[in-house]
């Protein structure tokens, strides 16, 4: 029930990317939501389902998308590795810190996707990759904190509650 | 240790190696040049460009009820004793604005559509592309209305891109200003022929003008016709600069695009 409710959503998350979010680009260049529900996955559960959950978008947003197949497919899975690998350990870092890890997050993932372009594709010019790397990782560690700041302190809180569980039943 | 043993402890490394096999054979030539949606994806296209078309109508629904609403804050503050009778006439006229507005693009279109000296079917845009990487626009039209690979969209102001990708009820345009489109053109006023190339910002650069070519800002660009899918004589932008390299045989001229991409909302598709 879970995960097809986590399908439906993601499903209309591509919609929204390639509509929706288009009013709010800025210089061209606008939040990617994906990466934020691949990213929530991750923090959420783990890395496994979080590579799938990204692979599957990645290769939905690819079909619609005017690049290569594949790249968002790989580039999101990483993603989706990279949040779940980082998981419940990003909870313990100070909220700068955690934005830092997005914004370093999007970068590696933009990176990711202006290599895999080189390599497969015509590539992109050096001034609107550094560009896009930049804005998007602004973006979207923007969109991801005010998005996913009650996520955080919701599973923090879930956290907190765990460990003074497992103390009391070790002092008992 | 047991295979599913094996498969359980290592599961994480065998499922990213499975995603990067098969993100290679998605990256493989053959299923990049494909000119049509396969089987596979078509549910995907099909289902997704349905909620697209869903949110882009609810979108334009609530940015002219936004409208009315702004207009009617405005009144309110203006009148106090006239609210409710300029609240009306407000938003009446907002959404006879909106109307009209639209009136005169869809008359622009209509009257390009006539005098253009080709058969095209009007198409809405539905989707911008989801990366900020690529310049891809996909529009509500597709095999079923005639739509096919290679086939060119257009707008009042110039060429817009060609038709990369179709599916029954939709297709992908890639934009004149996407790295992967090259037209080839000409420059009205000199006749030197070049390749407008894409440079995946908002402009694109003009290849190939020899550095003897008197070139100069403000010169008109058009399709040359010579790639055998743009027509010959449609707009494609207005030179901005020109720079000339120490060594280098050609010349090199950023061109702004006629097409306000930013705000098109429909386009024509050439179909003959």
């Amino acid at each position: 029930m879970k995960n097809a409710l986590l399908i439906i959503i993601g499903l209309l998350i591509i919609p929204l990317q390639s509509s929706l979010v288009n009013s709010v680009s800025l210089w061209g260049v606008k939040p990617d939501i994906i990466f934020i529900f691949v990213y929530a996955i991750g923090l959420t559960y783990n890395e496994e389902k979080a590579m799938l959950m990204g692979a599957g978008l990645g290769l939905a947003a690819d079909i619609f998308s005017g690049g290569p197949l594949g790249m968002n497919f790989l580039s999101k899975a990483a993603t989706g590795f990279a949040a779940g690998a980082l998981g419940r350990r990003i909870l313990n870092m100070r909220l700068r810190l955690q934005i830092l890890v997005i914004f370093f997050v999007t970068m590696l993932e933009v990176m990711l996707q202006i290599t895999l372009l080189s390599v497969f594709s015509k590539g992109i010019m050096f001034s609107v990759g550094i560009k896009v790397i930049f804005l998007q990782a602004l973006y979207n560690s923007l969109f991801t904190f005010v998005f996913l700041w009650p996520l955080i302190k919701k599973l923090k809180r879930e956290r907190e509650w765990l460990l003074s569980a497992k103390e009391s039943i070790l002092i008992r | 240790m047991s295979k599913p043993r094996f498969f359980y402890t290592h599961k994480k490394g065998i499922l990213l190696i499975i995603i990067i096999l098969i993100a290679i054979i998605l990256m493989s030539p053959n299923l990049q040049r494909r000119p049509r949606y396969y089987l596979i994806e078509r549910p995907i296209v099909f289902i997704i460009s349905a909620v697209q078309s869903g949110i882009t109508s609810t979108k334009e629904g609530i940015s002219s009820i936004w409208n009315g609403y702004i207009n009617l804050v405005r009144a309110q503050e203006e009148n106090k004793r006239l609210k409710k009778e300029i609240d009306a006439l407000k938003t009446e006229n907002s959404s006879y604005k909106e109307m009209v507005y639209s009136f005169e693009r869809m008359q622009a279109l209509l009257s390009f559509k006539e005098a253009a000296p080709f058969k095209t079917i009007s198409a809405r845009i539905i989707g911008k592309d989801a990366s900020n990487l690529f310049k891809t626009f996909t529009i509500n039209r597709g095999e079923k209305d005639g739509i096919k690979k290679d086939m060119v969209a257009i707008s009042p102001e110039g060429i817009v891109g060609r038709v990369v990708r179709t599916s029954g009820r939709s297709s992908l345009v890639l934009l004149s200003i996407d790295r992967n489109s090259e037209i080839a053109a000409i420059i009205q006023r000199t006749r030197d022929e070049g390749i407008v190339e894409g440079k995946g910002s908002g402009l694109t650069h003009l290849k190939y003008i020899p550095i003897l070519s008197d070139i100069k800002a403000g010169d008109v660009i058009i399709t040359s016709g010579l790639d055998g899918i743009y027509p010959k004589g449609i707009n494609i932008g207005k030179v901005i600069s020109v720079k000339r390299g120490d060594a280098a045989l050609f010349l090199e001229i950023d061109v702004m695009p006629d097409t306000d991409f930013a705000r098109l909302e429909e386009v024509l598709v050439i179909i003959n």
